[in-house]
């Protein structure tokens, strides 16, 4: 027995000693390297297991792609060209675990967090950035309350505000009508019945009638039921000049294809979800020619630079980038902005440097001229875009300035197509 | 106010004809053999990608899936009720459950896996044309669809009055010592009856397919109308299910527009539901087969 174990201290002994000789080798060719500039560790908080995971991961990729341009341009220059590393922290979708990924990633030394995704989760997580005094960006996350009546130093939220959706969608209403002579006088919203309809719903009754857009009816709906029929008809009967619909992909699809059916020739204005899932043109071919709806983003936006970052993000990742790719993308962009005007990865002077952000005109893709955040932390000029399906292709229409076509305004009878 | 009223009463028998088929394939089940079958919209969903591949990858039109699912979906309940119902028939019911919702598990969880979550619809150039009776807007292939799905109840019914195979049937239903005991043969009966059940829930989801999107957990909602169907028909009931079927589609249907919101349309339903089973709990034709 003795002699056994003697035999495995001793190799145990031996192994050791290899282990340390190789860490200090490490360390020394680390700390050579570091003299030159450490790696800045930016921490990505997102759902990357669980239900919600497809969205989590697509999310990341923006980031991802954005860290891999600013390295291979040379790091942050005032840095002594310092890489970005990723470090992940994995909410799972679940807002408790995201407080304990957050406590994690600033103790490990992250300069700012981004993320994370869902409102639900974005809304405790900043909470707990801004008592560790950590820098925190919202790219994506839209909930109003994350910015609104907080007065937090350290959350800079991106991503426009889920009543902006409201305000755009109707603003679009109003300014094509009266740029094409066909106004939009009257409107009915319908809406699917969850906490995402209703809350949709509720902006955009609230913005019509600040516009002066009557609204005939509000009409909610069960989602995934297998008819609508006698609903879309009311729908029809009450002659709206547009119906503004939220809806998920099904109810979507359901709906346009009962409209074509009842012939309802009234533009679709749809609330991104269903309505800007690639599976809304799948499903329908050419029936989904014509729909609107409002969006984040599109690559043919007028802006440069913007088609070239959907191929580079095409060919890296095998699919198209989306809204919210580009906004990660964007937030990244924001946070090297920040590195390199405050020199330094100390998270109070990278906070300031935030505050300053001012990303103008082509430098910032999304759809509206500056990045700049308000004294909440929210990107005050924020605004969607429009998008209608032209020719089974999702195309940017509104705002003017950024969008590459016309909509077609009215759109034209079912039995005319 | 009128127009709209005739519309969803219209829209209302036209879907209300395709829930009738459904039910009737859950009633057949459940009246022969006394299994509640949890799976039932899980082989709706099988039929409505059945008709979708082999339109999409064979050019098969719908209408001639439809026919060829017949035998199909007959041969897969067949194989279904001797290989897995079978063992449990004489288990207590919360056994049978189980392996009817492991059943739906299973299929859906393949269709996840084989078909991706993304939703499909078949697009064909005939799928959302109408024509118009006084204002009333009636799509053609809903109309097939509640057509061939009451032809197809009738023709259920027929055979289960006329034929042998089907009086064997009903006996077996109303009576199963004393079916044995003349010397039917009670466990072919029920493979039959299983498979019977099964080809008409599949040809329910053809026939959805021009009109309607597919997708892995479509059948959900059709199962807990089909359950409240029958038990509104009357459990075991075939005109039940036929009648059920169309009162429950009208009910929704006008749900939809005179009710505040649409969202309310399940409570109408339930409602009358209810209402049936305070005045006559049997259900409205309960009692007997046909």
């Amino acid at each position: 027995m003795t002699s056994v174990a003697s035999f495995i201290t001793r190799r145990a002994a031996i192994a050791g000693a290899l282990c340390a000789a190789v860490t200090t080798a490490t360390a020394v060719h680390y700390s050579t390297s570091a003299k030159a500039a450490d790696d800045i560790k930016v921490g990505i908080l997102l759902p990357l297991s669980g239900s919600v995971a497809p969205i989590g991961i697509n999310n990341r990729r923006g980031h991802e792609l954005a860290i891999e341009e600013i390295n291979a341009a040379g790091g942050i220059k005032s840095l002594g060209g310092a890489k970005l590393v990723m470090v992940d922290g994995d909410t799972q979708g679940n807002p408790n675990v995201g407080i304990q990924e957050t406590e994690k990633l600033a103790r490990q030394g992250v300069v700012a967090i981004m993320g994370a995704y869902q409102s639900g989760v974005t809304f405790p997580t900043t909470q707990i950035a801004e008592k560790l005094k950590v820098p925190y960006i919202d790219p994506v996350a839209i909930a109003d309350s994350i910015t609104e009546g907080r007065n937090f130093k350290y959350t800079f939220k991106v991503s426009p505000k889920a009543s902006w959706y409201a305000r755009d969608q109707l603003n679009f209403l109003k300014s094509i009508g009266e740029k094409t002579g066909h106004p939009v006088k009257s409107v009915v919203l319908m809406h699917e019945d969850t906490l995402f309809g209703q809350s949709s719903s509720k902006g955009q009754a609230k913005y019509a009638e600040k516009l002066g857009i009557k609204v005939l009816d509000k009409i909610a709906y069960p989602k995934d039921t297998p008819d609508l029929t006698a609903t879309v008809s009311r729908v029809k009967s009450l002659k709206p000049d547009a119906l503004v619909l939220v809806s998920y992909i099904s109810d979507a699809v359901l709906i346009t294809k009962t409209m074509k059916e009842l012939g309802v020739n009234i533009p679709i204005v749809g609330t991104s979800a269903g309505h800007i899932d690639p599976a809304y043109i799948a499903n329908l071919g050419p029936l989904a020619n014509y729909s609107f709806t409002v969006g984040e983003w599109n690559p043919d936006m007028k802006k440069a630079g913007a088609q070239e970052i959907n191929e580079r993000f095409e060919k890296k990742f095998g699919i198209p980038m989306n809204g919210h790719a580009a906004e990660t993308y964007m937030s990244t962009m924001v946070l090297r902005d920040a590195l390199e005007k405050a020199g330094s990865t100390d998270r109070e002077k990278v906070r300031d440097a935030l505050a300053q952000t001012e990303i103008c005109g082509d430098r910032n893709i999304l759809p509206y001229d500056c990045i700049k955040f308000d004294a909440s932390g929210q990107s005050e000029q924020g605004r969607l875009g429009i998008l209608q399906v032209q020719n089974g292709e999702f195309v940017s229409v509104w705002p003017e300035q950024i969008s590459p076509k016309q909509a077609v305004w009215p759109v034209p009878a079912w039995d005319k197509r | 106010m009128s127009t709209l009223v005739a519309q969803a009463i219209v829209s209302g028998l036209l879907i209300g004809g395709v829930f009738a088929l459904i039910a009737l394939g859950l009633t057949l089940i459940f009246g022969v053999m006394k299994i509640i079958n949890f799976a039932h919209g899980d082989f709706l969903m099988l039929g409505m990608y059945f008709a979708f591949f082999l339109s999409v990858m064979a050019g098969v039109n719908p209408y001639i899936s439809a026919l060829l699912s017949l035998p199909l979906f007959f041969a897969l309940g067949w194989v279904i009720q001797a290989r897995l119902i079978r063992p449990v028939l004489d288990a207590p019911e919360n056994i049978q459950i189980l392996v009817t919702v492991g059943i739906s598990l299973v299929l859906q969880n393949a269709a996840l896996f084989l078909f991706s979550p993304d939703f499909q619809s078949l697009r064909l150039s005939y799928g959302a044309q109408t024509f118009s009776v006084a204002g009333v807007a009636v799509s053609y292939v809903r109309l097939i669809a509640c057509v061939v799905s009451l032809s197809t109840s009738v023709g259920v019914f027929l055979f289960l009055s006329r034929t042998d195979t089907g009086k064997a049937l009903r006996a077996c239903a109303e009576q199963q010592t004393g079916a044995m005991v003349v010397g039917i043969d009670v466990g072919r009966m029920y493979k039959i009856a299983f498979g019977l059940g099964t080809a008409c829930v599949a040809l329910a989801g053809v026939l959805m397919t021009p009109f309607f999107y597919i997708a892995p957990q479509v059948g959900l909602p059709f199962t807990l109308i089909a359950f409240v169907t029958v038990v509104l028909g009357g459990l075991g009931s075939v005109p039940g299910a036929l009648v059920g079927g169309l009162i429950i589609g009208v009910v929704e249907s006008l749900g939809e527009i005179l009710l505040p919101s649409p969202s309310m349309k399940q409570m109408a339903t339930f409602s009358v539901f209810l209402l049936i089973l305070l005045v006559r709990p049997q259900g409205l034709l309960g009692g007997r087969m046909t």
